[in-house]
């Protein structure tokens, strides 16, 4: 593991993507108290200056409100961070150990939890998502578990696949025989080797979560003001956007990009998973 | 493929029934009364014990009962039914385009591995798995129709068009129908109106299809047969046109039928943008003013409509590769 790390960073372009992501979220935090138009974020309304295309002042335009674009898309990708995160860390969190489990369980419990993983595989992706965020009603947290109810199945699989070949190596089997219990075997063998595959799978999650819940936005599903995300931003200004441009264009281009690296650091990940065997 | 679909419907059921909120106000809208309530209770057999109305409710799926919409007082089956065509129709002709490009594409970039033109491609296919749909959509809105006015804003067609030439229905799919009806003028205006939407749809498949064609091929490059053809001295180019190709085929499917649960899920997106009178569209509707019958229909319609897919491609497997068919 530290090695893939270490690899890792060596790639300039892997680099860039990690330190493009890790740049945005600071300057997301930090932007409310640096921009000269903060309370924009807040949302607040200057007519006057309502629909200005991109300038000097305003980098990236004002919407029909009248806020800076900029401002507003910067403190954007704090949200969409956020979901990032939180689906990747419920999806890892609930999906392995399930998954490590039905991979050193006896044959019938396994058999069980992944037909039960498959019925949650076999909904297309943004079903599911859809469905729960319309019970619970929208809002963020509400993406953030409905997007992780309908992608922790990966994970299961993931994990089990890893735990099934790992189980079936030499040493795992002798350990097994000197009587490791299967909590030991996990902790101690498999966890450690499947990281690689998971923090692949993960990075590239990440990317198609933030996409995924801005979709959900763009239907009325998603995150709520003032917990404004990239696609809700987009969609606030759906009914003047052909001939306003520039508050479309700049929110998608920086949701474009964010995938796109997290798309990089996924790849870069399975390159060295493939090294290492 | 049933048990699957019994997994499905069941799925369904217990997250509607397992989340937290009543579901009778899920059934009978916002600000009801108390004799609503009771009505509502009675009428669906809320006060049944769960078993049951999950007996209930696998029945009623079994016989394609899907219940009532709220929003529009019809039958959900007979509202997704009229509305099925059109969307089948954006989601088909999206997956040839994205299979007319992605798959030669593929091919192309695999040849010329590491050169300018595999990094160009790479780089659009990325771009491609990156877009968001709906984002797309509207930029693609503001080009072709904002600046260029070269193609329509939206819509399935002109009301003006199809006076003039009229078209007989038979299978509801305008395309195919104006084609065969031989009226040429809303043959080209129902593919004027398909055009961009179909193209927001088919770019994320696209580079998902590029992606898998262009890794395919480049691990058949390095398998026996094609070394040997290569040793024969025929160009890298002539052997994945005469027969490298085919072994590509079975990756590139599953994909496909993969690739079809993202169209699916585009079509609530791009239907929307597009105002196209699809099961998407009307989904959208359906989410906005709570309509929850209609949600829980069109979760299990997608479903299902997902497996019978990938059902087939599994079938298919068997026609394009010769070895399996033992």
């Amino acid at each position: 593991m530290i090695k893939v790390v270490k690899s890792f960073f060596s790639k300039r372009l892997s680099s860039t993507a990690l330190l493009f992501l890790v740049g945005l979220f600071c300057f997301s935090v930090f932007i409310p108290f640096i921009s000269p138009y903060s309370q924009d974020i807040y949302g607040s309304v200057h007519f006057e200056i309502a629909g200005q295309p991109p300038s000097f002042s305003h980098w990236f335009g004002t919407d029909t409100a009248g806020r800076d674009m900029f401002t507003i898309t910067i403190r954007a990708a704090f949200y969409s961070l956020k979901i990032a995160v939180g689906v990747v860390f419920f999806s890892v969190l609930v999906g392995v150990p399930i998954g490590m489990f039905s991979g050193v369980s006896n044959k019938r419990t396994d058999e069980v939890i992944m037909r039960i993983t498959d019925g949650f595989l076999a909904f297309p992706p943004m079903i599911l998502p859809i469905a729960i965020t319309a019970i619970l009603g929208p809002s963020l947290n509400n993406v953030i578990i409905g997007i992780s109810v309908s992608w922790f199945p990966w994970y299961v699989r993931i994990a089990r696949s890893q735990s099934l070949v790992i189980s079936s190596l030499d040493y795992v089997s002798i350990s097994k025989s000197m009587g490791a219990s299967k909590y030991h075997i996990i902790k101690t063998h498999v966890l450690p080797n499947s990281l690689t595959p998971i923090f692949t799978q993960a990075s590239i999650d990440a990317g198609y979560a933030i996409l995924t819940a801005a979709g959900l936005s763009f239907i009325g599903l998603g995150a709520q003001h003032p917990e404004v995300e990239w696609g809700l931003l987009v969609t606030q200004s759906r009914a003047q956007f052909l001939n306003h441009w520039w508050v479309v264009f700049f929110p998608g281009i920086f949701m474009c990009l964010t995938v796109v690296c997290f798309n990089i650091i996924g790849d870069e990940f399975r390159n060295n998973e493939t090294v290492e065997k | 493929m049933g048990l699957i679909m019994l997994f499905v419907t069941s799925i369904t059921f217990f997250i509607v029934r397992l989340l937290p909120g009543d579901p009778v106000f899920l059934l009978v809208g916002d600000h009801p009364t108390e004799e609503q309530i009771e009505k509502a209770k009675n009428d669906f057999g809320l006060n049944e014990p769960i078993y049951k109305q999950y007996m209930v409710f696998l029945q009623k799926t079994i016989m394609l009962d899907l219940g009532v919409s709220l929003r529009t007082k019809q039958p959900v089956l007979t509202e997704l039914s009229k509305r099925f065509s059109a969307t089948f129709e954006l989601v088909f002709f999206s997956m040839i385009i994205a299979l007319l490009f992605g798959f030669p594409m593929g091919l192309v970039s695999a040849l010329n591995q590491n050169k300018r033109l595999d990094y160009f491609f790479r780089g659009f296919g990325y771009l491609g798995l990156s877009i968001p749909v709906f984002w797309l959509g509207m930029i693609l809105q503001i080009i072709f129709f904002g600046i260029l006015y070269w193609l329509p804003l939206q819509g399935r067609y002109s009301g003006i068009v199809l006076q003039d030439s009229p078209i007989i229905y038979n299978s509801g799919f305008i395309l195919i129908d104006s084609f065969f009806s031989g009226e040429w003028g809303s043959f080209t205006d129902a593919l004027r109106h398909i055009i961009l939407p179909a193209f927001a749809m088919a770019f994320g498949v696209l580079g998902i299809v590029f992606r898998t064609t262009r890794s395919a091929t480049i691990d058949i490059m390095s398998a026996p047969f094609f070394r040997t053809f290569k040793f024969y001295g025929i160009k890298n180019s002539e052997i994945i046109k005469k027969s490298g190709y085919k072994n590509t085929l079975i990756p590139v499917s599953t994909v496909v039928g993969l690739s079809f649960g993202l169209m699916l899920g585009g079509t609530f997106l791009v239907e929307s943008i597009f105002d196209w009178p699809g099961v998407g569209q009307f989904s959208v509707l359906s989410i906005l003013t709570r309509d929850f019958p209609a949600i829980v229909g069109v979760t299990i319609l997608y479903s299902f409509i997902y497996v019978i897919i990938n059902f087939f491609i599994d079938m298919l497997y068997i026609i394009v590769d010769p070895r399996i068919r033992d």
